[in-house]
């Protein structure tokens, strides 16, 4: 058997155990960090709640676009709306990464919240209109790659962390980092050919790895908020 | 001011608040929570837009600010939302 290439039942069930961990995973995340998001109005808490909530759906919409590679590869047929479902990836996926973006940079950015969501909405609404014209998922990467690489030269141009013997990143940014990489990964996934079965299944594991530890630290931090 | 000095002085003023059978009038509070009277009046309105407080009068038409059952929860929780706030950098 071709490493490279899996049998489509295997294919598929991989996949949906995945979008189902990583989407069950998020939502609580989202649902956990509700309460005091109420309270307190936080901008911040909503930045970080939002990475999670379009994380689930752009996970969700690029579960169906799989699945539609593989109804394609079945049938010969491909769904009408097929074509409109790169929307919906380049939008909700690119509202995720500037919400990451979003939560590294809260203390230091003055925007209003108008002016952000005008931004976002903007540049996430262009970029799906041409995903959807251009078909080309490596453009998306290319633009949320420009996006989370922006973050990061001005998180760093300004750092509060002089000294050589301070940490470059802290720990939270590496986990934001990380959510962003495995989002390209699981994008570049979409390519059978790519990955061996194997690399595909060490690579999906590792990113829920992430997601895991991102709950048990939010779980740990509201475990009072949830048992009163 | 930074947010975290923002859900401090909200903390603050939700404290004195309590501390005063949970009721004090508008300006005891403003000389309590020490800020200028402008920074107040951002904060009492938020407070007010988020039913953190709410405003009662007496018989003689005075204004009393007391808790909301929400002022409570903020002050029961207000260590754990900074440690979450703190945990993740937000």
């Amino acid at each position: 058997m071709n490493p490279y290439i899996l049998p489509v039942k295997e294919f598929f069930a991989i996949e949906i155990i995945y979008f189902l961990i990583i989407a069950a995973l998020c939502l609580a995340i989202f649902l956990r960090t509700r309460e005091i998001y109420k309270l307190t109005g936080h901008r911040s808490i909503g930045f970080f709640r939002n990475i999670f909530l379009y994380f689930t759906i752009g996970y969700f919409f690029r579960f169906l676009h799989l699945a539609i590679i593989i109804a394609k590869m079945n049938t010969g047929l491909v769904p009408l709306f097929h074509r409109f479902n790169f929307i919906f990836i380049g939008y909700f996926s690119t509202l995720a990464v500037f919400n990451i973006c979003l939560a590294t940079l809260a203390k230091k950015i003055k925007f209003s919240d108008i002016q952000i969501i005008i931004w976002t909405q903007t540049i996430a609404i262009v970029s799906s209109i041409i995903l959807f014209m251009t078909k080309s998922l490596g453009f998306i990467v290319l633009i949320q790659m420009t996006i989370f690489i922006v973050t990061l030269i001005y998180s760093l141009v300004t750092s509060k962390r002089p000294t050589l013997s301070s940490k470059l990143f802290s720990s939270n940014s590496i986990t934001y980092g990380m959510l962003f990489m495995f989002w390209v990964i699981s994008v570049i996934l979409f390519n059978r050919r790519m990955f061996t079965m194997n690399m595909r299944i060490v690579l999906y594991i590792i990113s829920i790895l992430v997601f895991v530890s991102i709950f048990i630290r939010v779980h740990k931090r509201l475990k009072y908020v949830q048992e009163r | 001011m930074s947010k975290r000095g923002k859900l401090e002085i909200i903390y603050t003023m939700l404290i004195i608040i309590r501390e005063h059978d949970n009721s004090i009038k508008p300006t005891p509070l403003l000389r309590y929570t020490n800020i200028s009277s402008q920074s107040f009046s951002e904060y009492y309105n938020e407070l007010l837009n988020k039913e953190l407080i709410r405003e009662e009068f007496d018989n003689k038409k005075r204004k009393y600010v007391t808790l909301t059952d929400k002022g409570f929860e903020y002050i029961e929780k207000y260590k754990m939302i900074l440690g979450f706030i703190e945990e993740f950098e937000l």
